[in-house]
């Protein structure tokens, strides 16, 4: 140990709990706040020429902040800036924590707020402008809210040359206080599964219950629940929104986030502090989304095209907009970051013997979706962008009257948006292939055709992503080549589906709860796959896109592939998150009434597609008019949505009264060889104790004696792969 | 070995029936078919390709199905059986054909689709084949806007074929049997002018009159084309664009304002001249046409189809919006009939007021008398039918008029 550490000076602790309070400093930082703001404006605008010097004793009291009229401004800023003083004076809200940060959060948007206005005052514009105060309010709230639940503190500290003592002393990251663990800037990437997931299926509880809205209405033509078209755009969009962006790309963060570092044999993810960041970017962004609802919020669908989106400015559309614009953006943000996480986890923290080869396939998933995610989502950020610019600062990149292009937001939004469909699945192939094997008893049928087939998949995702703009009016000649890649995946999903029934010959089915999810998704996933070749054919995907024939797919592909793979997933692993079984009961029964409830609803919306119903319509009378049957199929479908809201109840029952009173889960209920179930339920702190030695494929079920890896204790760990480990130096 | 295979086949028989009957059988029960009546010659391939595909994709999918639901019967493990199933890690040559064979499949499909396209388009794109049999020989200006349909009627050179006192365009479409016709689709508010005028304004009062290369702007096809604006109109908006532009001006310099440019500028915050006058996308399609092409704001977009028949008093068929486009979009609707050629050019050589009685509702029963010359007589008998009976059928108008 160097004496450097305990030169430096004391950097403040997380929760140290002494009362620290310091009203004068408030005060005194109130009065410097009023003063600074004075001088900075007053500077400015002598300096721009906004107002002139007369050296009379309203232009003193002006450089004080004290002025009257627009400097109000001025003053409420200096009062924000000394509020935060005395905020942080008092010792509650000093530690770091989910008070604390709901707390600075408001601090944060008034201080952003104040500061926009008054640039916007300097240069002699109307102070308040919802667009701009807005969007500079959101960024310097998140701030403050990162800053309150600690997320900044460690590299701040580390860029000022003092202790980082989280990062020396890591038993902070699994402090074991209970629940209230979930609420901190937690680093231990098992935390944060669980947080993803308990925070997306309360996500995916809105989204549901908005779900049902939209088919209430539906159930019968005219309008009935909704005042007008434009609420039921609202609901409409936000359970888009909410089910893409809030559950289904991030319950992959979550489940891979638990377990991709155990079963690659590594203690943590490559950046546990990143990885924090990233989940409460998420939470962020998310809120936004939220908080959006009781404002008005967006209407224009999750696709958000230009120029529905873009035009008529913040104030007319609804603040709701400009929501959406933003909290798109820290969502995007999160992704990213995480994606980042996970390439170079995968890459660089394997365990000695972890080759690729005999990475589990989940692992190749979730590395696949990071690539693409990394690739594409700047993309879809850039697209929102250039939305937000239109709307807030008026510029016209999607006006074809000043030489914007609208049909250039539908290509980059797309660039992104379809790679993003294979970021919803990929880890789901994934996962499924790990559930399979296991309930099977059998190895995966060609592992490397299903490993590379993900890569070849992802590849391609970038490649197709017009066959959403057949019908826009784009160049004409791009939809031969689109249509012709688009089919091409058909073959490398094809790979995977057949791969998959293949593994069941000869196999030893165990019908867990886990493995009813995984066989139920191969019929719903094949059905949305074959529809999916259906749409990319020219002709017909001019007649039915932008009907239900497309929403049916994709609920197909998204709830029935996606969805029916996230609860394999949830309770494949609920043993080994929580330490407990869940109710096999009523998991079968979530299972039946779901898996039944979908196909209800979803297969009658082909025929309501193709007959003519456009999709996001509140209303369908003249349609049911001249086509009947249009209506008795809405009821089904409502119908249908209405069961699977029950099963969602009995799914969160189940997870709930399982996860307090279900019995203790021993650590390897279901026999799996892989190695998050080689260490306890739940898993020790840093995973293992000993670095974990791989010595075999993860899926030789069949073969005697065979193991995937070896934990030290186990016979031949110290002979199997000598020199891997190298000895702990005693050099500090 | 060679009983499984018998078997297999057994239940793939057995899972194609069960599918097929779901698919094909259940809309019939419902009372309906799958796919709305047949309006155009384009649509007829159309639906021929949805079958092919449709049986394509049950067979695949009985496929799958069929070999899940046998191994889920036949290879469940015993209760308490611990073993573990036989050790097959994959087989290359299965792995080969299931590349090759889905690889045929789709190539397959591609080329089909193909052609359906290229025989859907002939001259649509490729001005050399514009006059090609099956070419388009009469455009229609569609323009779409929030939240409705307005139509012009023209021959391919752009020239106007409706007659003098004929309305300018007309809020439904009225088609001729036989021609193919092409749609000029645009997406205009109509007010593209007003939102280029206060542009104008505030470009040259920020450039205060020096000369600047982007200070001119050009009229945007909307403009040109479905402009709805008045003189006055024109007028009154640079004058409140100078207004509000002059007051902000003034604002920004720190001059005293009027109360009048106070009141502007608090009555109109968000001004943004062209901002509020552009339209959104919408989405041109006839669902018996088959055919859909999106209306982009000031992008003019192309698509061309024949009508096949006539449409008779129970086709209530609609141009329908297909695009997402606000509060207004699920009504943003207009009828749509098919009339024969003959009665078409009548149609189009009549006035406005002439019109009033020319609807598309009334043209279905029109319809439904063949071999009249004196297409005025049948038209005023006709909406006398339907005044007294808006659900007249075929039968009901000709038992009326005889």
């Amino acid at each position: 140990m160097t004496s450097t550490q305990q030169t430096t000076h004391e950097a403040p602790t997380a929760g140290d709990g002494s009362l620290n309070v310091r009203p004068m400093q408030g005060l005194i930082g109130m009065a410097l706040g009023f003063i600074l703001a004075g001088i900075v404006v007053t500077v400015f605008r002598l300096w721009t020429g906004g107002i002139e010097w007369n050296g009379s004793a309203s232009d003193w009291k002006a450089l004080l902040g004290l002025g009257g009229g627009k400097l109000m401004y001025v003053s409420i800023f200096g009062a924000l800036l000394g509020l935060l003083v005395v905020i942080n004076g008092v010792a509650g809200f000093r530690r770091h924590g989910f008070l604390s940060a709901l707390a600075q959060l408001p601090v944060g948007y008034a201080i952003g707020a104040a500061v926009t206005m008054l640039i916007r005052m300097a240069f002699g514009l109307t102070p308040y402008s919802e667009g701009p105060v807005a969007t500079f309010g959101v960024i310097a709230g998140y701030y403050f809210f990162v800053r309150g639940l600690g997320g900044w503190a460690n590299w701040w500290w580390y860029m000022k040359g003092a202790a980082t003592p989280e990062h020396e002393d890591h038993s902070n990251h699994g402090a074991r206080r209970g629940w209230r663990d979930y609420l901190i800037f937690n680093t231990d990437h098992k935390v944060i599964g669980l947080q993803y997931l308990v925070s997306v299926f309360f996500f995916m509880l809105i989204g549901g219950a908005l779900a049902e809205s939209v088919r209430a209405e539906l159930a019968n033509p005219e309008l009935q629940y909704f005042a007008d078209g434009s609420a039921y755009n609202q609901a409409m969009s936000l359970h888009g929104v909410i089910m893409l962006f809030l559950f289904i790309i991030p319950v992959f963060s979550g489940l891979a986030n638990y377990v991709v570092p155990i079963m690659l044999g590594a203690p943590d993810m490559a950046y546990p502090r990143l990885n924090a960041l990233s989940f409460w970017t998420f939470i962020f962004g998310g809120a936004i989304f939220l908080a959006s609802i009781p404002l008005g919020t967006f209407e224009a669908g999750w696709t958000n095209y230009a120029t529905l989106s873009s035009t008529n400015g913040p104030s007319e559309i609804g603040v709701g907009q400009l929501m959406w614009l933003l909290g798109i953006q820290f969502i995007g943000a999160s992704s990213i970051m995480t994606a980042i996480n996970f390439v170079v986890t995968i890459v660089a923290m394997r365990a000695p013997g972890m080759t690729m080869w005999r990475m589990p396939l989940f692992v190749w998933g979730s590395l696949t979706q990071s690539l693409l995610i990394v690739f594409g989502t700047p993309f879809v950020a850039g697209s929102q962008f250039m939305v937000l610019f239109d709307l807030v600062m008026g510029t016209r990149f999607f006006q074809s009257a000043f030489g914007g292009d609208p049909i250039a937001y539908q290509h980059i939004f797309w660039f992104y948006s379809h790679p993003a469909v294979y970021i919803m699945i990929l880890p789901g192939f994934g996962l499924i292939s790990d559930v399979l094997t296991t309930h099977a008893r059998k190895p995966i049928f060609g592992y490397r055709a299903l490993a590379i087939s993900t890569l070849g998949i992802g590849f391609l995702g970038f490649t197709v992503w017009a066959h959403h703009m057949f019908t826009s009016g784009m160049a004409e000649w791009l939809r031969l080549p689109m249509m012709l890649l688009t089919m091409l995946i058909a073959v490398p999903t094809g790979i995977k589906v057949l791969g998959w029934s293949a593994t069941l010959w000869k196999a030893k089915i165990h019908m867990t709860v886990p493995m009813m999810w995984t066989l139920g998704f191969l019929f719903t996933f094949t059905c949305g796959g074959l529809t999916g070749v259906m749409l990319a054919s020219v002709p017909f995907d001019i007649h039915v896109q932008d009907t239900y024939f497309v929403v049916a797919h994709f609920h197909y592909v998204l709830f029935g592939g996606s969805v029916l793979t996230v609860f394999a997933g949830v309770y494949h692993w609920f043993p080994k998150m929580t330490g407990r079984m869940y109710d096999e009961k009523l998991g079968r029964l979530h299972f039946w009434l779901m898996f039944i409830g979908m196909n209800v609803t979803f297969f009658p919306m082909h025929w309501l597609g193709t007959l003519g119903m456009p999709r996001r319509i509140a209303d369908y009378q003249e349609l049911a008019a001249n086509y009947p049957s249009v209506h008795g199929w809405n009821i089904v479908i409502t119908l249908g949505a209405l069961i699977q809201g029950v099963s969602y109840a009995v799914f969160l029952y189940n997870m709930v009264t399982s996860w307090r009173r279900g019995p203790i889960a021993p650590a390897n209920p279901w026999r799996s060889r892989t190695l998050e179930w080689l260490v306890s339920s739940p898993p020790p702190l840093f995973n293992f104790h000993d670095t974990p030695k791989v010595v075999g494929a993860p899926y030789d079920y069949g073969v005697p004696g065979s193991v995937h890896a070896l934990l030290k204790g186990d016979p031949g760990y110290d002979e199997a792969l000598p020199g891997a480990i190298p000895e702990t130096t005693t050099a500090h | 070995m060679k009983g499984q295979w018998g078997k297999l086949v057994g239940y793939f028989v057995a899972t194609l029936i069960i599918s097929a009957a779901g698919t094909f059988g259940l809309p019939l029960l419902g009372g309906g078919s799958w796919l709305p009546d047949l309006l155009s010659r384009e649509g007829g391939a159309i639906d021929e390709l949805f079958w092919g595909l449709t049986i394509i994709s049950l067979i695949i999918f009985a496929m799958v199905a069929a070999f899940v639901i046998y191994a889920m019967v036949h290879f469940r493990a015993e209760p308490g059986d611990l073993s573990d199933g036989e050790h097959i890690h994959g087989n290359a040559r299965l792995e080969v054909v299931w590349i090759v064979v889905p690889t045929i499949i789709v190539a397959v499909i591609a080329i089909l689709s193909y052609i359906v396209l290229e025989d859907n388009e002939i001259g649509l794109y490729d001005k050399a084949a514009a006059k090609d049999k099956g070419a388009a020989t009469l455009a229609v200006d569609v323009r779409g806007f929030s939240f409705g349909w307005n139509f012009r009627y023209e021959d391919l050179d752009g020239a106007k074929l409706t007659g003098e006192d004929a309305p300018d365009a007309s809020p439904e479409l009225v088609l001729p049997k036989g021609q193919v016709v092409r749609f000029n689709v645009l997406s205009c508010s109509g007010k593209e002018h007003l939102g280029r005028l206060e542009e104008q304004v505030r470009r040259e009062l920020e450039t205060e009159g020096k000369d600047n290369e982007f200070a001119e702007i050009e009229p945007g096809i909307c403009e040109k084309e479905w402009d709805s604006t008045t003189a006055e109109d024109q007028a009154a908006a640079e004058e409140t664009a100078t207004k509000v532009f002059e007051a902000r001006r003034a604002k920004a310099d720190g001059d005293d304002l009027s109360k009048e440019q106070k009141e502007l500028l608090e009555s109109l915050p968000a001004y943004h001249g062209d901002q509020q006058h552009i339209d959104v996308n919408h989405a041109f399609w006839v669902p018996e046409a088959r055919l859909k092409i999106d209306a982009i704001a000031g992008l003019r977009t192309y698509v061309q189809w024949q009508p096949t028949r006539t449409t008779r008093p129970d086709d209530n068929y609609q141009v329908v919006c297909a695009e997402l486009c606000g509060s207004g979009h699920n009504g943003m609707r207009s009828d749509m009939c098919v009339i024969e050629q003959d009665a078409f050019d009548w149609w189009l050589g009549l006035s406005e007021e002439e019109r009033q009685d020319a609807t598309c509702a009334n043209l279905r029963v029109f319809n439904c008398f063949e071999g009249t010359d004196d297409f005025d007589e049948l038209l005023e008998n006709v909406a006398q039918i339907t005044k007294e009976d808006p659900e007249a059928g075929c039968r009901e108008a000709q038992e009326a008029l005889a």
